[in-house]
């Protein structure tokens, strides 16, 4: 997977954020979600955001896929400014948001289907995704009919299927049982990492954002702002031994401290 | 679904008749004040054939006014979901025409449009216009915003937001706009043939009460009740035909 690592059209898939702010207006005085969010994301990186709840994580992925706007600042993809522009990247928001009167297999097959595939061919390329999923045999359920877990399958499946080479994850595990994480974290590792290069993902778990990314940042609590970078050094692929390992123990620590303090600075609202 | 729903609701409405029944015979009540349902329904058989040919005006009338209701209705609820500032001039204007009794208005259709059936198509519309466009707006309305917001980032345009969101959202409330719109709709048509009609329900009964052939009146009734329970039905059936995935379960 290497070489397809340095393609060299990947310049294009780098997305940087430049001092992006949010403020919204409250009810008494603005709420600060937002402040001086400044990075930005190599080609093929994997990047993982931890931070404690209402930090803004939400909302910085909001404004990355070009939904929301920012206060101030820039983010760009390839050079390229995506604010008031979505479409450019692959979204998955922390609701699943499957539409209840389509199907499972449809649902999946949606963005295909947006872009202009024929809804059988998408069909079909989805349904060739279901099985990695454990979602076998439910194809032609309704949403509806569906657990808290699948619906989120489903929902990561067809962000899949969006199949842009930037890809922003917001808790994309958070309702699934440990067994079907670990299964999928492993599927995310091998099988869509090399393919679509460049994940952001937004998660409160730190053994998931050490064991997916390449570089955690921590975020602080509201004005969210990127307080602390720790880079995951381990070799891929990433085994679940990786857990036991005393260097992802350390680094673990330090993560952990690091959201602790900044839970304990939050400023009460 | 609960199976012994229907049943226990035709279950008390033989009672009711079986009362009424008892009761007529009982008191030895004239038939011109309040026939027995045993009378109404023999009525109802030897009047088959000018009923029938009454209720087929009702019930185009019907079926024309409230297809021209729901074209409307949902055409103008769409304009008002998107554009705010229509919406905010135009709905107390239709609150207002809710407050018209129609039975006013009825005789002026027939001044303005005749005695043919396009008054009586325009009471129906009217009717049933209100219920049709409110429903509708409200389901616009409750469209989830993240839904839309998720399609614009995987890049839909608006017309995709709109066949793949907004519309499917809405038809649950476009349905509940029309199984009230049916059951308006037949009662719509005998008010408009009442103020002047040669064919038609209404007309059919004013004429029996004008000649105290109260019998006839209650066979009437009786039909048009099967009409809108008739229609009623059909409109639940089109339901889970369109809307399958309401039925969640099995």
């Amino acid at each position: 997977m290497a070489e397809e690592m340095n393609a060299p059209d990947n310049h294009q898939t780098v997305l940087t954020f430049r001092d992006v702010a949010m403020t919204f207006p409250g009810t008494a005085v603005p709420i600060r979600a937002l402040v001086g969010v400044t990075f930005a994301m190599e080609p093929g990186e994997f990047v993982a955001i931890v931070g404690p709840s209402g930090c803004g994580k939400s909302t910085l992925l909001a404004i990355a896929a070009g939904l929301r706007t920012p206060s101030s600042g820039d983010v760009t993809l390839g050079g390229d400014s995506v604010v008031g522009r979505p479409g450019k990247v692959s979204f998955m928001p922390q609701r699943d948001l499957l539409l209840p009167w389509l199907r499972a297999l449809d649902n999946a097959a949606l963005p295909l289907e947006l872009a202009g595939t024929p809804r059988r061919v998408a069909r079909a390329r989805a349904a060739e995704t279901f099985s990695h999923f454990g979602l076998t045999g439910f194809e032609e359920h309704w949403p509806a009919q569906l657990s808290g877990g699948m619906r989120q399958r489903v929902a990561l499946l067809r962000t899949f299927l969006i199949g842009h080479s930037t890809v922003l994850l917001d808790e994309p595990f958070g309702a699934l049982d440990a067994l079907t994480r670990a299964q999928l974290h492993l599927w995310v590792q091998e099988v869509w990492h090399p393919r679509q290069r460049s994940i952001l993902l937004v998660t409160h778990d730190v053994d998931e954002a050490l064991f997916l990314a390449d570089r955690v940042l921590v975020m602080s609590s509201r004005p969210g702002t990127i307080v602390r970078e720790v880079t995951s050094p381990f070799d891929r692929p990433r085994r679940v031994a990786l857990f036991a390992d005393e260097r992802f123990a350390r680094l673990k620590a330090d993560l952990l401290d690091a959201l602790a303090r900044e839970g304990a600075e939050a400023p009460q609202q | 679904m609960r199976r012994d729903g229907p049943l226990l609701g035709l279950t008390a409405i033989a009672a009711v008749l079986a009362l009424w029944h008892v009761a007529t015979v009982a008191t030895g009540v004239p038939r011109w004040l309040l026939p027995s349902p045993l009378m109404i329904a023999e009525t109802l058989v030897e009047q088959s054939t000018a009923i029938a040919f009454h209720m087929s005006a009702t019930l185009l009338e019907s079926l024309l006014g409230l297809g021209a209701a729901a074209l409307l209705g949902i055409g103008l609820a769409i304009v008002m979901d998107r554009m705010p500032r229509v919406r905010a001039a135009i709905y107390p204007i239709l609150v207002l025409s809710q407050t018209v009794p129609i039975i006013a208005i009825a005789p002026l259709l027939v001044i303005w449009l005749g005695y043919g059936i396009a008054p009586k198509i325009v009471v129906v519309a009217i009717v049933c216009f209100f219920p049709m466009a409110v429903s509708t707006l409200d389901a616009l309305q409750r469209v989830d915003s993240d839904a839309v917001s998720l399609l614009r980032a995987m890049g839909a345009t608006g017309q995709q937001v709109f066949l793949r969101v907004r519309w499917p959202a809405a038809l649950p409330g476009i349905f509940s706009g029309l199984r009230i719109g049916v059951t308006y709709g037949i009662i719509g048509a005998i008010v408009g043939e009442w103020v002047g009609a040669s064919q038609g329900l209404g007309i059919y009964m004013l004429r029996a009460v004008d000649q105290l052939q109260t019998d006839r009146v209650f066979a009437a009734i009786a039909v048009a009740a099967a009409m809108s329970v008739t229609l009623f039905s059909a409109v639940l059936w089109l339901e889970r035909r369109v809307l399958p995935w309401k039925d969640d379960g099995s």
